[in-house]
């Protein structure tokens, strides 16, 4: 068998190792083999390829972002914390909210679950933010780890980008064995973009490359701007990547390139032109799962529990194995005093075959609420045990003591608070719990310190400043 | 994730080691009206299977008999097909696609006498050989033709060879080639849709394709022109089409990496975009004319779609790399999974719940009254923790890491490239463990200004007794606040606990003074007594001998920082009178030969416990004011300093920020002077930073004399409260380690303490005492309040303790003495002498009255 055909179809049944390898093996052969090279490159992109519209940063605000509209934007139409909350009905306001002032989503995506202060998981993912050299999606290592085996594959600088994306007369290009100019017309740059984009991380070339190669084809191919609109934003050229994003659509539509322009104005902080795009998108495409869940999401963050639910319901409608969508309808219950509705939904995840802490601290909430305490430290227990995560952790000993408190034992339940501190030290809610605990066991100047501590760990902790003005007036 | 499985109701594992992929699967009736599963293996094996067996009841597993036909066929099978091939005959053949060649098969059966009696075999009808390696196959009606199917094969380099039948008919090139892609063959509009490599689907008619191999110009060859077009923008696993004969609509499906398109007479039906990897999917059409996708998505997940919405899910028992759907006798659309290794299956969808069982907890029978006992034990462990904690780990760090510090005595000198010839001293530690540890960090610490170079030392997997050197010389500041020497190693043992060792040591006097001829009036004068006699100086100081005249006869030494402008301190030991007396012009400089003296003297009567040193002369209060007050101004410049910096890089920021609006912007604007601007607040900037550090220097200084002021006060209020209570606390608060932290400085920190200490242990009444503590820590803006605490703190503890007579005496005379001096001072100086005596002696005067009323009152 042609060992050509052994790579292809190894990449077919996703072994790309074993296709790296019979690739390199090629290519120690034949040096130029164009069709080995385009799938090892292709095959060393789809090992490291996350998908990076569901792993994008959220940002914060950076003071030399020069594209915000309006620094006092009218209610409802701003993404920023502190003016929706005033909007809020007064349900949601039991509704914990993340580091960045929004609710507290069912689903754990990034920016979502972050509590304030704890700077542990800003280290977790210390990267540089300004950089253009290293795309946000990338997975940390892993590209590293693959090209130092014997020097990298393709040497960046030494390519000749805008021969590749002429994709058609001869040009020239390096491969890592020889050094040699190639005088073949092949179609190389899409998975060459790919290939410095994902794998490398390489942003600027990936852009010097679309650039060039969206010029070549007279921006005809819409695939194009969309790509260079990702590299746009990996550079933090909103606008830009704006721009290109909207010609694309003009001439193609796409599930993606509605998401990810409706992106761009989050980004923006126009949640209301995000929505529009969403909207145009479902009449495009009615009833997509993934611009549903994005309308529900952007719903959500700004606020509007109601609609986020509606357009949750109707993902689950057409996806009813929507992990995300269930876990958020589960959620909207639990938050609006219906535990036991909230209980079914996370019932249905659990049987979907999810088996996270997270899930089983959120099944053992539920059972609190629902009354049925006969399962709830079940649940709490099998969530300590499958926690790893020290905040996850420190989430569930605050739960527990609130089981505790329910039961009437504060001893047990300051213990467990102080198990929750010792997760994660900057837990506000639990200090001001631990503090209400200790004024009720008559040690007030403990309260008081525990307090201070909490107001520090979180400024905005209503309850730990309205606790303190009260001790002090006494 | 899913809520159901697949039903399994036949299995079987084909071979132990052959490989299979997306091609090797196929479902075909061919001659028969039930459906036979091909199988062909890339080590050559061809297997047909055909399950007798009911799906349900007993008989529903695999059984030799449902294999109807394996054969080594010698060759790796790439594909397989079925089709009409061979001219002349109604019937289906095989078509097997090999590397080099393709084979047109018939099977023909010898009926035996029983069912199991029957042999079926392969006949090699006719084999193309093929010039190139082959990618794929194609098997359909090109050009519409009627009852006979022609063969078509894609080469990797993407040729296109067509036979009709048994006859070679063209090859053909594709354009823009590079990776052969998935190729299908559309009836209804006779195309061939397949998808170029940049990424584009793209359709030909067979007649062009028949044209462009005919032509015999190269160049029309090669711009073989599409039908239609269609970008869509990612790479494609698979493509398969199904024409609708009730509606009349050909469908073609694409399977992208990420997403799923449907298209409809070459119009976009659909789009789906998956949350998870496709691994293979398979498309077809109800009878009600529903069309349906069956993807499999690689967490072993087959998901069903009509249309765009998910109807069912079920898990996977494994992961198929094709998928098929068959007809058997009682069983319509099976499902036909095979695995890369060879494991077939058929199944249903069913209603078979997947359930998921979580593992069990480890949860035993609880005795209660064990687990009460272990939780109040635990409670007391916790309790105590923090007390025992420190204690008891140090304790065993010791034990397991001995430290020994030497310090040679002689001193050596070094010159550095930079500065004159100075005094160092060879410190070398010994670490022995007796354990071992898998890292080891040493440091040797010493206070400013002295330096230690190099100062720390890594070691990694300590096994046995290693010494590390140092060199430990002083900085041209004068005051020095002590003279002791920390070594700390801090160390993870083999159980990775982590665990800290102190060691102190105290350094030569010699490293930094040397002995000079005495003087015999200085400004500021200690007095010490003791309560055994005097020991002559010779023996307290050995190391200076026979330098600058000092015998045995000689009861004064003078010594000297090395450096030439520093102030020498003189040492005055009394002979009769058990009192020694270290006289300098400046205060800081006493602060370490008072150290030294008191430890000598400690260490020459050890054995006697009854010995004390005490001093009774008012504190020098005033100097020590003098030097805090120093260090605020200049910590306060700082402040000041860096309140500038942040507004001026404000300002450069605002500036950068503008500039980049204004080239941003499309069309130019002019600068108006912005650059100038920039420019200016860059150089401000540095100097505003050149500033900083020189004020960094000073405040080093600073805090260098304060300390060494802070160690003297301490030392003094050690020596007057002889009982040694409440000791703790005004050491704590004396400490003389000055530090500033960016937002808090010593000042905020020390009238806090200061505070604490004037409301609690040195309160006046007891309604000092019930005022609110003050607790928080303000910024000090106001000096004078907080020499006003100091002075206060300072005098309470002086009047706090209670006073001997003879004592008294001596501070009279020592006073009296002191205004004479002053006096005599400012004769010399010659201004105004009347008037200055004058005062001065009235000030004498009135000291001695107070004096008498003083000692008048402990007499009565």
């Amino acid at each position: 068998m042609d060992p050509l055909y052994n790579a292809l179809s190894q990449f077919k049944r996703r072994n790309y190792d074993k296709c790296v390898a019979i690739c390199t093996s090629i290519l120690d052969k034949q040096p130029l083999d164009q069709a080995a090279w385009c799938l090892k490159m292709r095959a060393l992109t789809q090992r490291v390829y996350v998908d990076d519209l569901e792993t994008e940063d959220v940002l914060d605000t950076d003071t030399m972002d020069d594209n915000v509209v309006a620094t006092a934007p009218r209610p409802g139409t701003s993404l920023k914390p502190n003016l929706t909350s005033t909007a809020q009905t007064s349900l949601m306001t039991a509704r914990p909210r993340t580091s960045t002032g929004r609710p507290i989503s069912g689903v754990a995506r990034p920016g979502t679950q972050t509590r304030p202060g704890s700077s542990i998981d800003r280290l977790k993912t210390a990267r540089p933010v300004t950089t253009g050299q290293t795309a946000r999606a990338i997975r940390l290592g892993t590209a590293a780890m693959l090209s130092s085996k014997d020097g990298p594959f393709i040497q960046v600088s030494r390519l000749n980008l805008s021969k590749y994306a002429r994709n058609g007369d001869s040009f020239g290009y390096r491969c890592y064995v020889v050094e040699n100019a190639l005088e073949l017309a092949v179609n190389l740059s899409k998975p060459l973009f790919e290939y410095l984009f994902y794998h490398e991380g390489d942003v600027r070339n990936a852009l010097e490359l679309a650039v060039q190669a969206t010029q070549y084809c007279q921006f005809n191919d819409w695939w194009w701007k969309v790509q260079l609109a990702k590299c746009y934003v990996s550079l933090n050229l909103i606008r830009d990547a704006e721009q290109q994003l909207r010609s694309a659509l003009k001439q193609y539509h796409h599930v993606e390139t509605f998401v990810r322009l409706a992106r761009i104005y989050v980004r923006l902080d126009q949640p209301l032109s995000a929505q529009e795009i969403c909207k145009a998108g479902l009449e495009i495409f009615p009833n997509d799962v993934t611009i549903l869940t994005e309308l529900a999401r952007l719903h959500e963050i700004l606020g509007d529990m109601q609609n986020s639910i509606k357009f949750y319901r109707s993902v689950v409608i057409e996806d009813a194995m929507n992990a995300e969508a269930i876990a958020s309808i589960g959620v909207y219950h639990f938050y609006n005093n219906q535990p036991e509705l909230a209980l079914r939904y996370y019932r249905r995840v659990l049987t979907m075959g999810a088996h996270s802490g997270e899930l089983y601290n959120n099944l053992g909430l539920c059972c609190l609420y629902s009354q049925q305490l006969d399962l709830t430290l079940v649940c709490f227990q099998r969530a300590l045990d499958l926690a790893t995560d020290p905040l996850i952790k420190a989430d569930v000993w605050y739960n527990l003591s609130h089981v505790a408190i329910g039961a009437g034992d504060l001893h047990l339940s300051v213990q467990c608070l102080n198990l929750c501190l010792s997760c994660d030290t900057t837990h506000a809610p639990a200090l001001n719990n631990l503090a209400v605990l200790n004024h009720k066991l008559g040690k007030t100047n403990l309260a008081k310190s525990y307090l201070a501590s909490a107001k520090r760990a979180d400024p905005d902790l209503v309850e730990a400043q309205s606790n303190l003005e009260y001790l002090e007036n006494k | 994730m899913s809520l159901f499985r697949t039903k399994q109701f036949w299995s079987n594992q084909c071979s132990n080691d052959e490989e299979y992929d997306q091609n090797s699967l196929k479902v075909s009736r061919i001659n028969s009206d039930s459906d036979f599963v091909l199988i062909g293996s890339h080590s050559g094996i061809l297997r047909i299977y055909k399950p007798t067996g009911s799906a349900f009841g007993e008989n529903a597993f695999y059984r030799p008999n449902d294999l109807f036909l394996e054969s080594n066929l010698g060759d790796a099978i790439l594909q397989i097909d079925v089709g009409r091939l061979v001219s002349g005959s109604q019937s289906n053949q095989i078509a097997i696609l090999y590397p080099k060649s393709v084979g047109i098969y018939a099977i023909f059966s010898k009926d035996g006498i029983a069912e199991h009696g029957t042999q079926n075999d392969l006949n090699l009808v006719y084999e193309h050989k093929l010039r190139r390696n082959a990618a794929n196959l194609i098997v359909g009606s090109f050009g519409n033709v009627q009852n006979r199917d022609f063969l078509c094969v894609q080469s990797l380099d993407g040729i296109l060879t067509f036979f009709e039948q048994e006859t070679i008919s063209f090859s053909c090139c594709l354009p823009n080639f590079l990776l052969p892609a998935p190729i299908v063959y559309m009836k209804s509009f006779d195309i061939f849709v397949t998808v170029s490599s940049d990424w584009v689907l793209k359709s030909y008619k067979y007649k062009s394709l028949n044209d462009s191999a005919n032509s015999s110009n190269e160049d029309q060859a090669n711009n073989l022109d599409s039908l239609w077009e269609y970008n869509i923008g990612e790479s494609v696993l698979d493509i398969q089409t199904l024409y609708d004969d009730i509606s009349r609509q050909s469908h073609i499906a694409v399977l992208g990496e990420k997403s799923l398109f449907c298209f409809n007479d070459y119009r976009l039906r659909f789009m789906k975009k998956f949350e998870f990897l496709p691994h293979c999917f398979l498309f077809y059409f109800l009878d009600d004319g529903k069309c349906m996708f069956l993807v499999v998505a690689e967490t072993n997940t087959l998901l069903l779609y009509q249309g765009a919405t998910l109807k069912w899910s079920a898990k996977l028992d494994f992961l198929p790399t094709a998928i098929g759907r068959a007809f058997f006798m009682d069983i319509n659309g099976a499902l036909v999974t095979l695995s890369e290794d060879g494991y077939l299956q058929f199944a249903y969808l069913g209603s078979e719940p997947n359930v998921f069982s979580a593992p069990p907890l480890k949860n035993q029978e609880i005795d209660f009254d064990k687990i009460e006992n272990e939780l109040t034990t635990l409670n007391k462990l916790v309790k105590t923790y923090q007390v025992n904690n420190i204690s008891l780990t140090n304790l065993n760090a010791e034990r397991e890491l001995a430290i020994t510090i030497t310090i040679l005595p002689q001193i050596e000198y070094f010159t550095s490239d930079s500065q004159d010839e100075k005094p160092c001293c060879k410190v070398s530690v010994e670490i022995s463990p007796n354990a071992v540890f898998e890292e080891v960090h040493l440091s040797v610490n010493v206070r400013k200004p002295l330096t230690t170079i190099p100062s720390s030392e890594i070691y990694y997997n300590l096994t046995q007794t290693t010494s590390f050197n140092c060199f430990i010389y002083p900085n041209d500041n004068y005051s020095i606040p002590t003279l002791e020497l920390e070594v700390i190693a801090s160390f993870i043992t083999d159980l990775g606990v982590p665990r800290v060792c102190f060691k102190t040591a105290t350094l030569p006097l010699r490293l930094v003074y040397e002995s000079c001829p005495p003087l015999k009036d200085n400004k500021h004068k200690i007095t010490l007594n003791l309560n055994e006699t005097s020991v002559p100086l010779i023996e307290l100081f050995s190391e200076f001998v026979g330098v600058n005249s000092l015998s045995s006869t000689s009861n004064a030494i003078g010594l000297k920082y090395f450096a030439p402008d520093s102030p020498p301190v003189t040492i005055l030991a009394a002979k009769s009178s058990k009192r020694y007396r270290l006289q300098s012009d400046e205060l800081v400089c006493l602060n370490l030969l008072v150290e030294e003296v008191i430890r000598r003297l400690k260490d020459y009567y050890a054995n006697r416990k009854s010995f004390t040193i005490t001093y009774s002369a008012q504190l020098p209060i005033d100097e020590c004011v003098k030097y805090v007050k120093d260090h605020f101004e200049i910590a306060q410049e700082m402040t000041s300093l860096q309140d500038e910096l942040n507004l001026l890089s404000t300002q450069h920021r605002l500036i950068q920020k503008r500039l980049i609006t204004k080239f941003k912007q499309k069309n130019p604007t002019p600068l108006n002077h912005l650059d100038i601007l920039l420019e200016k607040t860059y150089d401000d900037i540095t100097n505003v930073l050149n500033k900083v550090q020189d004020k960094r220097n000073s405040l080093r200084n600073a805090q260098i004399k304060l300390s060494c002021i802070l160690n003297l006060l301490k030392m003094l209020i050690n020596l007057i409260d002889e009982n040694g209570k409440n000791m703790e606390m005004i050491d704590a608060t004396f400490l003389s380690h000055v530090y500033d932290y960016e937002d808090q400085n010593w000042e905020d920190t020390i009238d806090a303490a200061l505070c604490f200490l004037l409301r609690t242990l040195l309160a006046k009444s007891e309604k000092d005492k019930l005022r609110a503590p003050h607790t928080n820590f303000e910024e000090v803006k106001d000096f004078s309040k907080l020499e006003k605490h100091f002075v206060q703190v300072l005098e309470r503890i002086s009047r706090a303790i209670p006073k001997s007579d003879n004592n008294d005496e001596y501070k009279i005379v020592t006073e009296v003495a002191e205004v004479v001096e002053e006096a005599k001072e400012m004769e010399e100086e010659g201004n105004d002498i009347g008037t200055e005596f004058a005062a001065a002696s009235t000030r004498a005067l009135s000291a001695r009255r107070s004096l008498l009323k003083r000692r008048y009152k402990t007499d009565v």
